[in-house]
């Protein structure tokens, strides 16, 4: 299974948006939850952000078992990147 | 009341009260007792008598019994007389203590119920309307201290988690730091390396970032 969609991959993984933020924070995130909210909603988020995020939810399903199934934003890390679609 | 965050201590002794206030504020309420589902597992938090504890006990032990409908249903359980063709594990004790009747009272928090108080009568006769609001008001009473509680808890848990998260970020910082002296590169291609090292590894971020600097400090 891979994912896309990170709103997709934090379902499978069962993590509230709370504690996606928390594991995003932990891994030295600066956005807010409501940013990370938003940006679960389709708002656009800075790439590097973004990519935390995914780093975030790979680590969780590394504890799950997998190996990285959510794909990166592939942009430069000054982009801006949309929520890439499914 | 309702504004005081509560420890657990704190609780019990604020349950007990309300126990002890309940047996004698309502008429012919001969026991009082609070059961409580914490982390799975039914227990008695207060009593006003130890036999109301002990037919807590009993229910809990049969997984059957007028408190333990109401903490799992979350709705009034009235039983007068009490019905032991129903519940028969709980006759002994309640013929033994002169119990005839039983009035349980979900206490309800944002989740849902999280315990029960429960009445135990010497009479056969249900309660008057009355005096059931006013049971009602003893229940709503312990539902605020038990919410304060669960607050207290979730509050505690928040601050252990950003705790956790701050030695995380404190850690993967040191990392990127050691690896930008090394390899003579931006913080951001730092950060892309422990990654690459995550992704090939099968590793966590944190223990990659955990691995660079221990290993560091060995050297």
């Amino acid at each position: 299974m891979s994912f896309i969609d990170i709103e997709d991959a934090r379902i499978a993984a069962d993590l509230s948006i709370a504690d996606l933020w928390m594991a995003y924070f932990s891994l030295g995130g600066f956005a807010s939850l409501a940013a990370v909210r938003d940006h679960l909603n389709d708002t656009v988020m800075p790439a590097r952000d973004h990519d935390l995020l995914v780093d975030a939810l790979n680590d969780c399903f590394i504890g799950q078992g997998g190996n990285h199934p959510v794909r990166y934003s592939g942009k430069p890390k000054d982009q801006n990147v949309d929520r890439v679609g499914a | 009341m309702a504004q005081v965050l509560v420890g657990e201590d704190t609780l019990d002794s604020i349950l007990l009260l309300v126990s002890e206030l309940a047996e004698r504020s309502l008429p012919a309420v001969h026991g009082v007792s609070v059961s409580l589902n914490r982390d799975g597992k039914l227990l008695t938090a207060a009593h006003s008598q130890a036999f109301a504890r002990a037919i807590d006990e009993q229910q809990y032990q049969d997984r059957d019994g007028p408190c333990v409908e109401a903490l799992r249903s979350g709705t009034e359980v009235r039983s007068f007389p009490l019905d032991f063709a129903r519940w028969p594990g709980i006759q002994a004790l309640s013929d033994k203590n002169g119990i005839r009747g039983v009035f349980s009272l979900p206490l309800m928090v944002d989740t849902g119920p999280i315990g029960a108080l429960n009445l135990y009568s010497i009479e056969t006769t249900a309660p008057s309307d009355d005096h059931a609001e006013r049971a009602r008001i003893f229940a709503r009473h312990a539902s605020v201290v038990l919410a304060n509680a669960k607050a207290y808890d979730d509050a505690e848990r928040h601050v252990e988690q950003l705790k956790e998260a701050l030695q995380s970020r404190e850690i993967i910082g040191q990392a990127k730091g050691i690896l930008m002296q090394r390899e003579r590169c931006t913080a951001d291609d730092a950060f892309d390396k422990l990654r690459e090292i995550s992704q090939r590894s099968n590793i966590k971020l944190r223990e990659v970032a955990q691995g660079v600097v221990d290993s560091t400090e060995k050297h």
